[in-house]
């Protein structure tokens, strides 16, 4: 479980802010209008930045105590990431998979399979289509099974079928765990919970 | 109280009967009520139930399992045991993250300047100059190549593994480094070979003082400011070091004091000294673009 209180955080002339907000096991959409605060708040709750003011807690943790443990249980998919282009999809996957912990040959080529890459395995990163670096990037995120998946924009640049298959995966994955979505496509998901933003505070969904 | 007194001898002759008497009793109720009568089990009998019961076991278990399964279809994925973060495991990935590209361009700009000043028949202040100007411009262009300061998409997701994001970017630096400095060795025992009249450790600390001093400068402000800063700092600093080289370079041809060697051994000390605390700063476990530690 996650949950934030009393998180601000300013970029610029923007401002975050959330009284309270927790994520339990499910799956979690994040909505909201360009610049509504989506990507700075999924980064948050990813540990991939910190708030000004506030605190952010797994399972009770606060982030800043066990960031290190924290951030071995999330797997995180930013917004615009493309994986190393000189690397190819299974080096990148190892390479992502060292970084943590997670170096069984096997599973990565499991999550290949399951993103559709499998065929892709000897491919560098650079010849492949922005879809399938985007699977890639998603495939990373599964390394270890992590408890919670933060996953930005996750369709973009995916095609149709492949966007339902992953949605279906993604699902499934939230049965058992916490799985936090933002999305401009809302009526694609069918999520436990809706957060909405808008001008960087959750709004009644 | 007193009529429980009273009552208790009444019961006691009801129940003082002739043990005939309920053996009689006792036949009577069996002779009227057989079909209520349970026998002990036998063996078999609990055979042929658990028989019986058996596919119903077998039914409610795979049932189970399969919630289980449904409930968690990934637990393949968690059932490998996470390796603990290791400064060797890290220094060995960061390694395959430099394609073979890096290393022969590496190599082939080294060799470019080796031949340039060996074939030249440069002076020996020419020889010093050309290696303290190049090296710390490959150590820097590596560096851009390397650590990829640019990539914030990548940097984000690096950032949420159990290592420290700024040792990450710190390993890079300490790779780019060390393979300049150990290819400035291997050069400068080719030219100090090739020329006779070179010193070889005074031409050693010419190039090694500015490359570590660009490099710790690089990287601590890096970590404390962001990256252009970074290398903001690290061009201004360069560029000082230039002139203040060049100034000590006219002393030194005075003939009492070899300043020149003072300054390379002040910067080279100070250059340590930036990484030092650079290296320090980068084992706070701290967020990728927060205020403690700034890779980017």
């Amino acid at each position: 479980m996650i949950e934030l209180n009393q998180v601000y955080k300013a970029r610029g002339s923007f401002r975050l802010y959330v009284e309270k907000l927790r994520f339990n096991t499910g799956l979690h959409l994040i909505t909201g209008p360009n610049g509504a605060g989506k990507s700075t708040l999924l980064q948050i709750i990813a540990s991939a930045d910190v708030p000004d003011k506030g605190t952010v807690s797994c399972n009770g943790i606060p982030y800043q105590e066990r960031l290190s443990y924290v951030r071995g249980r999330i797997g995180f998919v930013p917004g615009e990431a493309i994986p190393y282009e000189d690397m190819t999809a299974l080096a990148f996957l190892s390479y992502m998979g060292g970084l943590k912990g997670v170096t069984d040959t096997a599973s990565h080529l499991k999550l290949l399979e399951l993103f559709g890459l499998k065929g892709e395995r000897a491919t560098r990163v650079n010849r492949l289509s922005l879809g399938y670096q985007r699977r890639l990037m998603l495939a990373q995120s599964l390394l270890g099974a992590p408890d919670m998946l933060v996953l930005d924009e996750p369709l973009t640049h995916v095609d149709g079928p492949e966007q339902r298959r992953i949605i279906a995966l993604l699902a499934l994955y939230a049965r058992a765990r916490t799985v936090i979505v933002s999305s401009h496509e809302p009526e694609m998901w069918e999520p436990n919970q809706t957060v909405a933003l808008n001008n960087g505070s959750p709004v009644s969904a | 109280m007193e009529k429980d007194k009273r009552e208790a001898p009444e019961q006691a002759d009801m129940f003082s009967g002739n043990e005939e008497e309920w053996l009689e009793l006792e036949r009577e109720v069996r002779l009227a009520m057989p079909p209520y009568v349970v026998s002990s089990p036998l063996p078999d009998d609990t055979d042929r139930l658990l028989s019986s019961l058996r596919p119903s076991f077998h039914s409610l278990a795979e049932k189970k399992h399969a919630a289980e399964q449904h409930r968690d279809a990934f637990a393949w994925l968690a059932s490998e045991p996470r390796k603990d973060p290791r400064m060797s495991a890290l220094v060995k990935l960061q390694l395959n993250l430099y394609s073979h590209w890096y290393w022969i361009a590496s190599f082939a700009l080294f060799a470019m300047l080796i031949s340039a000043v060996s074939m030249s028949q440069m002076g020996t202040d020419l020889v010093r100059g050309a290696f303290s100007y190049a090296v710390p411009l490959f150590m820097l262009a590596g560096w851009l190549y390397a650590v990829r300061p640019q990539d914030e998409g990548m940097r984000l997701v690096e950032a949420v593994t159990p290592y420290p994001p700024a040792l990450i970017w710190m390993t890079r630096t300490v790779i780019v480094l060390a393979c300049n400095l150990l290819l400035g060795i291997a050069g400068s025992i080719i030219v100090y070979a090739s020329l006779n009249e070179l010193l070889f450790f005074p031409f050693l600390l010419s190039w090694m003082a500015p490359t570590v001093f660009v490099c710790g400068l690089l990287t601590y402000v890096t970590f404390r400011l962001g990256w252009q800063v970074g290398v903001a700092a690290s061009v201004i600093g360069w560029a000082v070091w230039y002139g203040v080289s060049e100034a000590m370079l006219y002393l030194s041809s005075q003939p009492r004091f070899d300043y020149q060697a003072l300054a390379d051994c002040l910067v080279l000390a100070a250059g340590g000294m930036l990484l030092m605390a650079a290296w320090r700063r980068s084992l706070a476990c701290a967020y990728a673009a927060g205020e403690e530690v700034r890779p980017a």
